[in-house]
């Protein structure tokens, strides 16, 4: 077992157990050295490699709170995450971070064998570390169920009762071997896939991300003789554009199915999955406030296409209607869930963690039922939120920085549903004077990551209005939708 | 044409146009994943005015064949 395999980066490199828990106790040694004591918090925004999953665990090992963030994210946007928590440290690999902070030192990690250079010169011995399974391990930023960031506390005992039940619940062995191609500052492969990994003793084959594997994709799954993939609809939607080598398709004995989560999955794509690759795409549901809290397993006989599946059973499951009953079977209302995995708190932010929950469960913002099998459905959201790529996006976020353009009187965004992305963002500006589709998306293209930035953008002389003076956003969007 | 593109794929990926050339690809941009390749397509798509089709989308595998396609789609035209 000290031999076997952890980590296989595609890249070339292989890590065994034993090495990498050696990286890892000199890994809490380096954190020591720079001053990072129990239950400070670190930041990461590091790609796929090595790296972050050392710093991770170090991390875990050392009662320090990770914090992972999302490579993908903007330097603006790092900053902004990083002004909500204040970090003790940053490990990035963003140049223009450089010297942007006063209060949180930060570490640009250029790569990995630089890294390895300097823990290679510390002690590799058990590093041992008081800790309660109360404790705070990670910190994920989330929407919230309102639509407004927050950040969301996992404590030790949350984390460790969610994997059990993962690796339970998908049948997960020392003999899964794991294809992770998400990025790992997402809660989606670090509970899915890295962390089940470990915890089932066996091994993860690790990408930088899926565009540099996606013509390989098969082979790769063949070679490495895969049967744990787990992906989003955008990468779905390019697997299902990419022509393939149908004997490559063929070939496939291992993986079974392949689960796909953070944002809807239309039931029209499961069926053209299952018809191009010969295996069933499964519907995955969670959130960060609870980790995954389903398990739509299509190897069962009763699979349904479009379902969720059960609860897994470290969650009850209920659905409650709006004056908070319990909804009937095929009754539409909002899943709320309870459990060992749902989160302690929300950071620095007690009475928003108070008002999501109602008699123990926690109310998730998402609008779906139960049919009389027990199986669960998605239906919609109830919070203003925008998922495009399996991103969350907040509108509130982007009409923030909309008004502080000059010439723009009032400004809404919403989202449309989109073939490629899920949901396209759609803006629209009631200008006081002349402005331009340019200037705005220039304007923003500085302050957001691209996928954030809005693709159509509609001018109008005046906003529909609640009678409380909101912008009434459904009215707009159905009035713009039929002009 | 060449240099436009090299700027544009430069932009997106929030790099310096001088390290892109013909060879690069997913592989060597990490933030070059399903997301960006879209985005990307988008921007290409805006700025020489042409649409992709599904299938072609998926053939770009490195900035030659973004430049490859644009060529083909150009003699068409």
């Amino acid at each position: 077992m000290p031999d076997k395999i952890i980590f296989e980066e595609i890249s070339g490199r292989n890590t065994s157990y034993l090495d990498f828990d050696k990286k890892i106790n000199q890994c809490c040694n380096y954190l020591n050295d720079k001053g990072i004591k129990q239950n400070d918090i670190i930041s990461l925004c590091i790609d796929n490699n090595l790296s972050f999953l050392i710093l991770y665990f170090a991390s875990i090992r050392s009662n320090i709170i990770v914090n992972p963030l999302p490579f993908s994210l903007s330097s603006s946007e790092i900053i902004k995450n990083l002004d909500l928590i204040k970090p003790k440290y940053i490990f990035h690999q963003n140049k223009d971070l450089k010297n942007q902070f006063s209060s949180i030192s930060e570490v640009d990690i250029k790569s990995t064998n630089l890294l390895l250079d300097v823990l290679e010169k510390l002690d590799k011995n058990k590093w041992v570390c008081k800790n309660s399974l109360d404790d705070i391990s990670c910190i994920y930023h989330s929407s919230g169920t309102t639509g407004d960031p927050k950040c969301v506390e996992y404590s030790h005992n949350n984390m460790l009762n969610l994997i059990e039940s993962i690796v339970e619940g998908f049948g997960y062995n020392k003999d899964t071997r794991f294809l992770g191609v998400l990025p790992l500052g997402h809660t989606a492969i670090i509970n899915y896939q890295l962390l089940p990994s470990v915890f089932a003793g066996s091994s993860l084959v690790l990408a930088k991300n899926f565009s540099s594997i996606r013509p390989d994709f098969w082979d790769i799954v063949n070679s490495a003789t895969i049967n744990s993939v787990e992906l989003v609809p955008t990468i779905v939607f390019s697997m299902l554009g990419t022509p393939y080598n149908p004997l490559s398709v063929q070939k496939n004995k291992t993986l079974k199915y392949v689960g796909c989560g953070s944002a809807p999955l239309s039931k029209e794509i499961q069926i053209t999955f299952k018809n191009k690759f010969m295996i069933p795409l499964s519907n995955l549901y969670g959130l960060s406030e609870t980790g995954p809290s389903h398990f739509d397993n299509p190897l069962n006989k009763n699979w349904e296409p479009g379902s969720i599946g059960y609860p897994l059973k470290v969650n009850k499951c209920k659905i409650f209607t709006s004056d908070l009953k319990e909804a009937k079977d095929g009754e539409t209302g909002e899943i709320a869930l309870k459990g060992e995995n749902v989160f302690v708190g929300y950071f620095e932010n007690e009475s928003a963690y108070k008002k999501s929950f109602h008699n123990g469960y926690f109310l998730t913002g998402d609008l779906g039922y139960k049919d009389k099998a027990g199986r669960f459905f998605f239906v919609d959201r109830v919070k203003d939120l925008i998922i495009r790529g399996g991103v969350n996006i907040v509108p509130g976020e982007i009409e923030e920085l909309l008004y502080q353009i000059n010439g723009i009187r009032s400004a809404a965004v919403y989202g449309l549903p989109d073939k490629l992305f899920g949901e396209k963002i759609v803006a629209v500006i009631e200008p006081k004077g002349v402005l331009s589709e340019d200037h705005i998306k220039t304007f923003l293209s500085d302050k957001l990551q691209r996928l954030k930035i809005p693709e159509v953008i509609h001018f109008v002389d005046s906003m529909p209005k609640t009678p409380s003076g909101k912008i009434f956003k459904r009215k707009l969007k159905d009035k713009l939708s039929s002009s | 044409m060449e240099n436009k593109v090299y700027d544009i794929v430069a932009k997106n990926f929030n790099m310096a146009t001088d390290s892109i050339n013909s060879k690069t690809g997913p592989s060597d941009i990490p933030l070059w994943d399903s997301l960006g390749h879209m985005t990307l397509i988008s921007s290409i798509e805006q700025s020489f005015n042409i649409e992709f089709e599904f299938e072609e989308m998926f053939e770009v595998v490195s900035v030659q064949s973004i430049i490859d396609i644009l060529n083909r789609k150009i003699e068409q035209k």
